[in-house]
């Protein structure tokens, strides 16, 4: 695999999207199963600095991944 | 010390504005202790899924006297989801008890079982540092300012390949940009003498 393609993997995966199992339970996300260990370990710290980055950006101060569990709460009480 | 405690009331109660001020401080510390399961399990996908459980048991959770006792609890979730996935995956992690499917201590990770490690809520993030970031921001421009903004709107609401064909670009041009982004905005922020957290 070229660097190129290992960025974009690490990339993809550093989206808050995941997909969900017929269940509702949260599933890992399909780039990060085709990353190497080494590469797991480097998206994880990418994902440290990117949170940061929605953190600050955010007025209330969360990141995309907390957006996520609450709009998913939110629809969970409409329906 | 913060106590994000002061939250679990309202939490318990149904207040999703509650639940937003704990998540504030509560997320980067709960990421952080899943450090040790990054090269076994998505963290982000066991983030989430402890965030949660954590607002479906919050109304159960009764202080302990110490501060910080529904952050404590999350980490014990977050702790056991992972220890799950990676005995479902059978996949061996060295120094984690109970690492791979009927090995030592497997089982024996339940919601009072050994303690995790001591956890701390996360500061609000610093105003000066906000201000930075919000113009270096503003200096992106074309494709990749576009890119990373749409990520940020869609919180996790939509699939990348969604993203992209919104933009007209394919997903693996829109990646690139979104990294572009990031890396413009890390630079940005080193010129003007200051470094993103982590």
């Amino acid at each position: 695999m070229s660097e190129r393609e290992r960025d974009a993997l690490i990339e993809a995966a550093l989206t808050a999207w995941r997909p969900r199992a017929p269940d509702g339970s949260i599933l890992t996300h399909p780039a990060w199963a085709d990353l190497s260990e080494a590469d797991r370990a480097r998206h994880f710290d990418e994902t440290l600095r990117a949170r940061s980055l929605e953190r600050l950006l955010d007025p209330e101060g969360i990141s995309t991944t907390a957006r996520a569990v609450l709009a998913r709460i939110a629809r969970a009480r409409e329906s | 010390m913060i106590d994000l405690d002061v939250y679990l009331p309202e939490i318990a109660a149904g207040s999703e504005e509650a639940f937003t001020g704990w998540l504030a401080g509560a997320e980067g510390p709960l990421r952080r202790s899943l450090g040790r399961f990054a090269a076994s399990v998505d963290t982000e996908a066991m983030l989430q899924e402890t965030l949660l459980r954590i607002w479906q048991v919050a109304g159960r959770c009764r202080p302990d006297g110490q501060p910080n006792s529904l952050l404590r609890l999350a980490s014990r979730i977050a702790r056991n989801l992972a220890l799950d996935e990676i005995r479902r995956r059978r996949v061996v992690v060295p120094g984690v008890v109970g690492g791979g499917a009927g090995g030592p201590g497997a089982g024996d990770h339940g919601a009072d079982g050994p303690a995790v490690e001591p956890i701390d809520p996360e500061p609000p993030p610093d105003p000066i540092l906000r201000e930075r970031i919000r113009r270096c921001l503003e200096r992106l421009r074309g494709a990749p300012r576009r890119a990373l903004l749409l990520r940020i709107e869609s919180a996790g609401g939509e699939p990348d390949g969604d993203l992209a064909a919104r933009l007209n670009l394919r997903l693996n041009t829109f990646l690139q940009n979104v990294t572009r982004a990031r890396r413009q905005v890390a630079l940005c922020l080193e010129r003007s003498g200051a470094r993103m957290p982590s």
